[in-house]
């Protein structure tokens, strides 16, 4: 059984484990359908629950080259160093972000010719917005 | 004593300084950069002055816009606690010009200790001992195989020219060494066009252990024992503690000893830690010099939690001119402490450093336990500083009583909104060759992939049962998440 004492507290209490919870929804991007993800604290671990109604709501498939080519987390952009139309090979390194003090490279997930670049030098960009475009 | 402190930094450091000034009935000045405008230390001090925007060179980094905030609150002295301008030369003497008490050592002992080369010629002076280690002026392979067996085996032989690992060869015995001399040449001269190698003795899994030393201007140098900081991974500690499990009686003194005598020979003021790399344990160690840091350190609290010293009043105190009130014989270790610094990271995948908003963060209260943070629920681990939430520093009459605390600590430290190594310091903790005390720098190399492998389990099903309840009192409007919408 589960009991909301407020203020993100959680009572647990079942057979074999007694405790405290702490839970909490993360508003995500306003523009973001739904509820988005749960955060849970128990015990020393956290754990993230995607809602799965978020997805049933039917946002964009990101492909394995969104993923690949977008930032991983809010960061700067360091340097591109491709040009549109390039032609690139796997593991090329197409993008420089800088995060943290922290260098990150974006390489290519794969060969392909560079279609477009959606950001410039020095831009910040947020976490899982597409840089550039591979054709 | 002064009348006003300006704080060149940000976060649970900038916090800490401002605490002791508090204490000392020193009046504050928080300096802080676009991206802090509301955070902890600002909402602290007790005046604040925004030095620009968020990159650490238009901001924290800026001896200008510093030294301007310090002019226009008549800030008697600058404190610039650990990173940003702390180990400035430049920076220590801009101020001085300018009249203004640096905390810290003069801006010409920063800078003899900040070079490698001039640190380990001043520590071999002082009779403090230094890797072995030379580059024969006679480059064949026999006077190269003759200095390797001067040095001692196993030896690593390095390009001279280089760095960053490349190149770098061990070598264990007597018949692998010419035909290792020749290819570590080869290496190094396509490496970087100079095939001069020079030869150093190879310290095999050693542990990183300082000493924690602090000066006045009267020519008294004490040490404060050790701190053991062999948990660490890209050169950034984790884990933190002290006393070290590795020392004895005799092997401490005779570390504090040259750490002393190393201070004495720089000419040092204020805090430092000397760094040294540790090989072998207890009376028959030897330990090697490795630098200086020429600051307040990070892991500073759990020197304090043994030893009863306020480092941060100290650093006051003695920049203001009092002389030390203890002799090295007064000060003694009580107990121990651990240190564990929270990062803002994916620990279960790779410890690359997230950013995020602070969503719930409840920092733990029970004995033996110390927060020092900057940060507040509500408020964001931003893209351009140091990923460091918190450290926590667990003390207690043992330690495994430390170590134990730190543990129920961090089970009860909800930090939600970006993912953290709570749960990866807690495995850690419970390590069984960190509880033996069997640690070294590779323990993190070593043992990491097993660590991340115990946190990456299956979701009780609490978890869910709390998810669904959660929700449904969001439905209800809880009116914690309308707050948390005029966050914008």
């Amino acid at each position: 059984m589960v009991e909301a004492i407020g203020n993100g507290r959680y009572r647990i209490v079942s057979d074999d484990h007694n405790g405290l919870a702490y839970a909490v929804s993360d508003p995500g991007p306003s523009t973001a359908p739904g509820p988005g993800r749960t955060w849970v604290f128990l015990a020393g671990r956290t754990y993230v629950i995607e809602s799965q109604d978020r997805d049933g709501r039917g946002r964009p498939h990101k492909t394995d080259d969104h993923l690949a080519l977008s930032a991983p987390m809010p960061a700067t952009v360091l340097a591109v160093k491709v040009v549109p139309g390039q032609e690139v090979r796997i593991g090329d390194v197409l993008l420089m972000l800088e995060a943290m003090k922290m260098e990150l490279p974006i390489t290519a997930p794969r060969a392909g010719r560079v279609k477009s670049i959606e950001c410039r030098e020095g831009e910040l960009v947020q976490a899982g917005v597409a840089l550039l475009a591979l054709e | 004593m002064f009348q006003r402190i300006l704080i060149a930094n940000r976060g649970e450091i900038a916090v800490r300084i401002i605490r002791a000034c508090r204490e000392l009935g020193i009046a504050s000045v928080a300096v802080y950069s676009d991206a802090d405008a509301r955070a902890p230390h600002v909402l602290l001090a007790d005046r604040a002055v925004r030095i620009g925007p968020a990159p650490p060179a238009e901001s924290y980094l800026s001896t200008s816009a510093i030294l301007k905030a310090a002019h226009d609150t008549g800030a008697d002295a600058i404190h610039p606690g650990y990173g940003f301008l702390s180990e400035s030369a430049e920076f220590a003497s801009t101020c001085a010009g300018a009249g203004i008490v640096f905390v810290g050592p003069p801006a010409q002992v920063i800078e003899q200790l900040g070079s490698k080369i001039a640190a380990r010629l001043l520590a071999r002076e002082a009779g403090v001992p230094i890797v072995p280690g030379e580059t024969p002026a006679d480059q064949s392979n026999e006077a190269i195989a003759a200095a390797a067996r001067r040095v001692g085996f196993p030896v690593l032989l390095k390009p001279s020219a280089g760095g960053g690992g490349i190149g770098m060869k061990d070598v264990r015995d007597d018949r692998a060494l010419i035909p290792a001399i020749e290819q570590a040449r080869r290496e190094a001269t396509s490496s970087f066009g100079d095939g001069t190698l020079y030869v150093e003795r190879l310290i095999e899994r050693p542990r990183h252990v300082e000493i924690q030393v602090l000066a006045d201007n009267h020519g008294n140098v004490v040490h404060l024992f050790e701190r053991e900081c062999s948990i660490q991974r890209r050169h950034q500690k984790v884990v933190e503690e002290t006393p070290s499990t590795a020392l004895t009686p005799a092997l401490r003194q005779r570390m504090g000893d040259a750490a002393v005598a190393l201070a004495r020979a720089a000419g040092y003021r204020n805090a430092g830690t000397v760094e040294f790399l540790l090989e072998g344990t207890g009376d028959a160690a030897s330990f090697y010099f490795l630098e200086v840091n020429t600051r307040l350190q990070v892991e500073h609290p759990v020197t304090e939690q043994v030893t009863g010293v306020d480092l941060v009043r100290s650093q006051i105190a003695v920049a203001a001119g009092d002389t030390l009130p203890w002799s090295q014989g007064s000060l003694t270790q009580r107990g121990h402490a651990i240190e564990v610094r929270v990062y803002a990271e994916d620990a279960a995948q790779t410890d690359l450093p997230q950013a995020g908003p602070l969503l719930l963060y409840r920092e733990p209260s029970m004995p033996g336990i110390r927060v020092d943070a900057g940060v507040a629920e509500g408020g964001e681990i931003g893209i351009h500083y140091d990923p460091m939430i918190a450290k926590l520093i667990a003390s207690g009459e043992t330690r495994d009583v430390a170590r134990r605390r730190a543990v129920e600590a961090l089970r009860n430290y909800p930090i939600l909104g970006v993912r953290t190594n709570v749960s990866f310091l807690i495995e850690l903790l419970e390590h069984p060759r960190f509880i033996a005390g069997n640690i070294d720098i590779r323990f993190l190399d070593t043992e990491g992939a097993a660590l991340r492998a115990r946190i990456s389990t299956t979701t009780p099903p609490e978890v869910a049962e709390v998810v669904a309840a959660a929700r449904l009192r969001r439905e209800k409007t809880d009116p914690w998440d309308r707050l948390r919408g005029f966050r914008g």
